[in-house]
């Protein structure tokens, strides 16, 4: 494992990468949902930074748009960035796989 | 599109499809999307769930079982190992004949029937057998097993141990019988009530002869049905009416202590009346709160007319005894008259000799004169009697007295028959003695008597006068005077001494033993 400070900086560069297009599945106010909104909320302050668009979309509301995307569970997030589009389904608590679907180094967070 | 990129995207629907199924396993999925709608699951809830009972199969006491239609047991939690002795890896998979005892296994059979039919078994109590081959008595509820579409698969069953119910369920039954037996055979009454206010009192079988109500009548008089026998008893102590609230059992209630033994008079509202010695006590909770009382009255009725009884035949010999002192005195005061009858047609000097026998009956007269006016009639207050029989010989002996001046110093005591009679003819003889000798030729004199105990129990008389004093050449002990040789005589009976003093007059001192202890022992009732 690399030590916090050389992270630090590794991270640097991500911050110049191009902007991610975040759209975050979710169903009402069921507690997986509302704990995969705090998770990722947490990761834009602590990561992201300005550096993302973030769009809420609540399958009870709309769920042709999660049809559309192939979304079948919730919560789901939908990451756009660089033409690849990758799905991560839960709670987003798992750090590594969502820093991993958007190429970012995983000791940062 | 080539097989490349065909691969490429096969293998992006693949790692969808795992993300899908990845989350699903994880419990972090809290919706299904349809194509319609939107399904909510609340897996995580329904996990919960789950959880919650598995650990409360688990952590129970209780074992619970479950078993297929054909008896095969399919779950064992650790209430059933710790109830049966079997292992999970040992019940699981096998019939479950073994735990139930060859002659209820038809009993089983048809608990099988019911359940099959959809019906379900509740607390019932019967016996199983353990590893070791105990035979337990355990109490079982068995109800269907359906599978989702409601069709019976299986019964689960729980089976408590009850050999410590069982034990305790005895041991009460066991205290109770003993309770209850106790209860009949006690000769005395034995009154309970179960409330802190006691409105319902209720008895054993001797208490509802003693207050005459039947088993299910209230003896509480404070009791809610205004006709309640309770109400209409009346108790008195020492004559007075007491309410409810002084009785012994509403007291140890009321107070929280033991009420010691009290004397009651009961009335009965069919006029009956009796005597009981009641007590009381409260009954406490685990908490030491008062939940009740009990109390316990003897009847003492026979007790207190053998008292009455008693009471009266002594009254009775007292008067009887008054009357037989009273005969005494007046046939010795009959004697001393007919001497001094006689006395008169004599000579003077015969007459003087009459009169002397009079002085002595007469002093004799006084004792049971004294006897029949005291309370005590064994025992004379003697400086009450000395006094009156001096007066008496002061009176009688005429006109000469009247210049010899009588001093008296008498302290209290009480003396038996035994001593009072010897001791009052002593005091005669000795006061007429000075009043016939002493001041012969004296125009006035004096003659004190003194009557005083010692602290060691003894008594002395003395009898002094200021007068011509014994003749010098008079051995008092040697006189032929009868009065004399009677005051030795008698001072012998009372196992005293005598002393005679002669110089400026004369003075004569009787001392005998007095006991305290003697008034004790030879005292009669008050």
């Amino acid at each position: 494992m690399k030590p916090k400070t050389k992270g630090a900086k590794a991270a640097a560069p991500a911050k110049k990468a191009a902007r991610h297009r975040l759209r975050l599945f979710v169903a009402g106010n069921e507690p997986n949902s509302e704990l995969a909104r705090r998770n990722l909320a947490q990761l834009i302050t602590g990561v992201l930074k300005d550096n993302c668009e973030l769009e809420i979309v609540d399958v009870l509301q709309d769920f042709k748009t999660a049809l559309a995307l192939n979304v079948l569970v919730t919560p789901a997030l939908v990451v756009d960035s660089a033409g690849t589009r990758v799905t991560i389904f839960g709670t987003l608590t798992d750090t590594h796989k969502v820093l991993a679907a958007l190429r970012l180094p995983s000791a940062v967070a | 599109m080539n097989q490349r990129e065909r691969i490429q995207e096969l293998e992006a629907q693949l790692a969808h499809a795992e993300g899908i199924i990845q989350a699903l396993r994880d419990h972090e999925v809290d919706a299904i999307v349809g194509t319609e709608d939107v399904a909510l699951v609340r897996l995580r809830q329904a996990e919960e769930k789950h959880a919650i009972l598995a650990a409360i199969i688990e952590s129970s006491e209780d074992a619970i079982i479950s078993r297929d239609l054909d008896g095969t047991v399919t779950s064992w939690n650790a209430g059933a190992q710790h109830i049966y002795g079997y292992r999970p890896d040992e019940m699981i998979g096998q019939p479950n004949g073994r735990i139930i005892p060859s002659e209820l296994q038809a009993e089983e059979a048809t608990f099988l029937e019911r359940v099959q039919r959809g019906e379900s078994i509740a607390h019932y109590e019967t016996v199983r057998l353990t590893k070791d081959g105990r035979r337990i008595p355990v109490s079982l509820t068995i109800s269907p097993i359906r599978n989702a579409a409601g069709a019976i698969i299986g019964a689960s069953k729980i089976v408590r141990d009850i050999t410590e119910r069982k034990r305790a369920e005895e041991e009460i039954s066991k205290t109770n019988q003993r309770l209850t037996a106790l209860m009949k055979a006690l000769p005395v009454g034995v009154s309970f009530s179960n409330d802190a206010n006691c409105r319902h009192v209720s008895g054993n079988s001797a208490v509802l002869a003693q207050f005459a109500v039947g088993p299910i009548d209230n003896l509480s008089a404070s009791a809610p049905h205004s006709d309640a026998p309770g109400r209409r008893i009346r108790y008195f102590v020492h004559g007075r009416e007491i309410t409810e609230a002084d009785l012994p059992l509403q007291r140890a209630v009321a107070e929280q202590r033991e009420i010691p033994p009290m004397e009651l008079e009961v009335h009965l509202p069919d006029g009956r009346r009796w005597f009981t010695e009641a007590s009381g006590a409260p009954i406490r909770d685990a908490q030491g709160n008062v939940t009740g009382g009990v109390a316990v009255t003897v009847d003492i009725t026979a007790r207190k007319q053998a008292e009455e009884r008693l009471k009266h035949s002594l009254q009775e010999k007292e008067v009887m005894l008054k009357e037989i002192h009273h005969r005494v005195k007046n046939n010795l005061q009959v004697i001393s008259s007919l001497v001094d009858l006689q006395a008169a047609t004599l000579d003077p000097a015969l007459r003087g000799q009459f009169r002397e026998v009079r002085d002595r009956v007469r002093s004799m007269a006084l004792v049971h004169e004294k006897l029949y006016q005291s309370e005590n009639l064994a025992r004379v207050e003697f400086s009450d009697y000395a006094r009156s029989l001096l007066t008496y010989l002061w009176r009688a002996h005429g006109s000469g007295t009247a210049r010899i001046r009588l001093t008296l110093d008498l302290q209290p005591v009480s003396l038996s028959v035994e001593k009072a009679v010897p001791c009052g003819l002593i005091l005669n003889e000795l006061a007429v003695n000075a009043l016939k000798h002493a001041f012969a030729g004296r125009a006035e004199g004096e003659v004190t008597v003194a009557l005083h105990t010692s602290a060691e129990g003894r008594v002395s008389l003395r009898v002094r006068d200021n007068g011509v004093g014994l003749p010098a050449e008079l051995d008092w002990r040697e006189s032929p005077s009868l009065g004399l040789r009677l005051v030795q005589m008698l001072a012998g009976q009372l196992h005293g001494t005598v002393q005679a003093v002669t110089g400026a007059g004369t003075e004569f001192v009787i001392e005998f033993a007095h006991p305290r202890a003697e008034t004790s022992t030879t005292a009669t009732h008050d």
